[in-house]
């Protein structure tokens, strides 16, 4: 008895210098991909992906250390492809237990994870992120759809069949009469941020699929080259990090008609300042995202190594999987006042939650 | 010998009018929730112009009026059915389906990048009907990805067999276009007489022949030459 309380006590022990020292060992995994001894006795799980994600994957850590009194894990920011790519190199302790994405993972990518023997993968969505339209708060409504987005942002534009011009419109209201008649004035983020990646994807991309002379080039590289490039002529500034504070301090000495494209969960943090704007008619709240009415949302999903996962019988790989699946699809995690909810997350319909919950706790495998 | 004869008579009577009662019940049920008016109209029984004026049927005379029924039921059923086997729908009706199933498949091979090229039709005792996509546009990246949710979106709403076979359809092009060094450039979904899909693949980056060949360096020496006087133009 006395043994056992002093092998308890080491156990904890070297749990709490784990713990200290690990922030700084993830740090380093992270960089330069070497994976602190400790990974390889199975009992630290090694996450990887989307930046995005960050805050998100370290919230549910932070509760899994507190109430499960799991070691921290190794956490590294990829961006979904590069994380995806990893996740997919192999079964085994050098390599991540589980993928965070910002986007559902592709056919070719459970191929790919397929022919390196990563077969079986637990796919759980915790959510979405959406993007939204700001201006300030005392400013006009802008009822933008996606024509109306397009006209005010694209370098050019289709005049006759496959003939294009530089875009002119300088004014919102000549872009669409229902929009007030002030200047055209856009802030998005720089390329290298995620944020622009939703912007070209879903909202300029978008709008193409509804324009005949674009649509209907042939080859994708020369149409989405046509579709995101965007007029240089002083109407679009692009921010770099810190993209909200930026944003704020520029709209604060911008004139009226200044909109600009932010995560919803940065026009919540500072909602005395912005005012959102609808877009189709749509205005984002958690409802019209959670029911599909708001397009411009991202899925969020974590992918989880099932080959990894260690029983309770003590077969398996990793310690602290079975933990993370459980405290992910918990409803006060991912439920509507969930805390993920407090910071940004927007809850799935509770239907397809309870759907995913049964499944992921059953470790369902991805049937695609 | 006769008492008994005539109570095996009126056992089979009874039996008679048992099953035929069992017959028409179902038919007599169909035919109540095909009639708009039942939904929507109560009328009492003193009232329906049949009670007043008829006799009251005897009971062969039911007997021969449900079988009667249901053997006009049945015809009329199958005379319908096999005339519409035999005559596929026109072109110009199938150009504006209505049928959400089918819409949403060619919603989604548009979203795909096909697009409805021909759609042939043979008229006769083994009809044939069958649809006919080209390739219209290669899809990017994000294209796949609406693609993909719009997929996901439909098998939601829609988890059915028939839905199935052609989400099957649409994920099978996918995967032959992301994948490899092939794609898919036409697809022919044949409906009658027996349901097939062909897939015809090329090489994406196919070489070409001696007259097309031709003709694209003749393009690219006219090209050349609007490039220099348009240089020449601005000097």
């Amino acid at each position: 008895m006395q043994e056992s309380r002093q092998f308890m006590g080491i156990k904890w022990l070297s749990g709490a210098i784990l713990s200290m020292i690990f922030p700084f060992l993830a740090g380093q995994a992270a960089e330069s991909q070497v994976l602190p001894p400790e990974r390889a006795t199975g009992q630290v799980m090694y996450i990887i992906g989307s930046t995005l994600m960050k805050d998100y994957t370290t919230a549910i850590m932070d509760r899994l250390l507190k109430n499960a009194k799991l070691p921290p894990a190794i956490i590294a920011n990829r961006g979904s492809a590069r994380g995806i790519e990893a996740f997919c190199a192999g079964v085994g302790l050098n390599t991540p237990d589980i993928v965070a994405t910002s986007r559902r993972i592709r056919s070719t990518e459970i191929d790919s994870c397929r022919a390196h023997g990563v077969t079986n993968i637990v796919e759980i969505q915790v959510g979405y992120e959406a993007t939204g339209i700001v201006s300030r708060r005392d400013d006009q409504d802008y009822p933008l759809n996606l024509t109306s987005l397009y006209r005010a942002v694209a370098a050019e534009l289709p005049r006759d069949f496959n003939d294009f011009i530089p875009n002119r419109y300088t004014r919102w209201s000549e872009v669409d009469p229902s929009l007030p008649n002030t200047e055209i004035r856009m802030i998005i983020p720089v390329p290298s941020l995620g944020g622009r990646g939703l912007i070209e994807d879903q909202m300029l991309q978008g709008a193409c699929r509804g324009i005949p002379e674009i649509k209907t080039i042939f080859g994708a590289e020369d149409r989405v080259k046509q579709c995101i490039s965007l007029r240089t002529d002083g109407h679009i500034a692009e921010l770099d990090t810190p993209y909200d504070l930026n944003v704020v301090q520029t709209l604060a000495t911008s004139p009226p008609g200044t909109l600009a494209v932010i995560p919803l969960r940065f026009a919540t943090e500072h909602k005395e300042f912005l005012k959102v704007q609808s877009f189709d008619g749509v205005v984002p709240s958690y409802e019209t995202v959670s029911n599909h009415q708001y397009h411009f949302t991202r899925p969020l999903y974590f992918l989880v190594k099932k080959d990894h996962i260690k029983s309770y019988r003590g077969k398996g790989l990793v310690s602290g999987l079975r933990e993370f699946i459980t405290e992910i699809t918990r409803e006060s995690t991912i439920g509507p006042s969930g805390y993920l909810a407090k910071i940004g997350v927007f809850s799935i319909e509770e239907e397809r939650r309870n759907r995913i919950r049964e499944a992921s706790l059953r470790l369902s495998i991805i049937d695609r | 010998m006769n008492k008994m004869h005539n109570n095996l008579f009126i056992r089979h009577l009874v039996e008679m009018i048992l099953a035929a009662a069992l017959l028409a019940t179902p038919f007599t049920a169909i035919g109540a929730t095909r009639s708009p008016s039942n939904d929507f109209v109560s009328e009492s029984v003193s009232s329906y112009p049949a009670d007043l004026v008829d006799e009251r049927p005897s009971l062969i005379g039911a007997v021969w009026n449900y079988s009667t029924q249901t053997v006009g039921w049945v015809w009329g059923g199958l005379r319908d059915n096999v005339f519409s086997w035999i005559t596929p729908p026109t072109p110009s009706s199938l150009t504006n389906v209505s049928k959400p199933d089918a819409v949403q498949l060619f919603k989604l091979l548009g979203y795909a990048g096909y697009k409805l090229k021909e759609i042939n039709t043979d008229v006769g005792i083994i009809p044939g009907l069958s649809f006919k996509f080209g390739q219209a546009r290669e899809l990017s990246e994000a294209d796949y990805e609406y693609l993909e949710s719009n997929v996901e979106e439909w098998e939601l709403k829609n988890p059915g067999m028939y839905a199935s076979l052609q989400r099957k359809i649409i994920k099978t092009v996918m995967s032959v276009n992301l994948s490899g060094d092939y794609q898919v450039s036409t697809l022919k979904v044949i409906l009658l007489p027996l349901p097939d899909v062909a897939f015809t693949m090329s090489p994406k980056q196919a070489f070409l022949g001696e007259e097309s060949s031709t003709l694209m360096r003749a393009i690219q020496r006219v090209d050349r030459g609007v490039q220099s006087l348009g240089k020449e133009a601005k000097k």
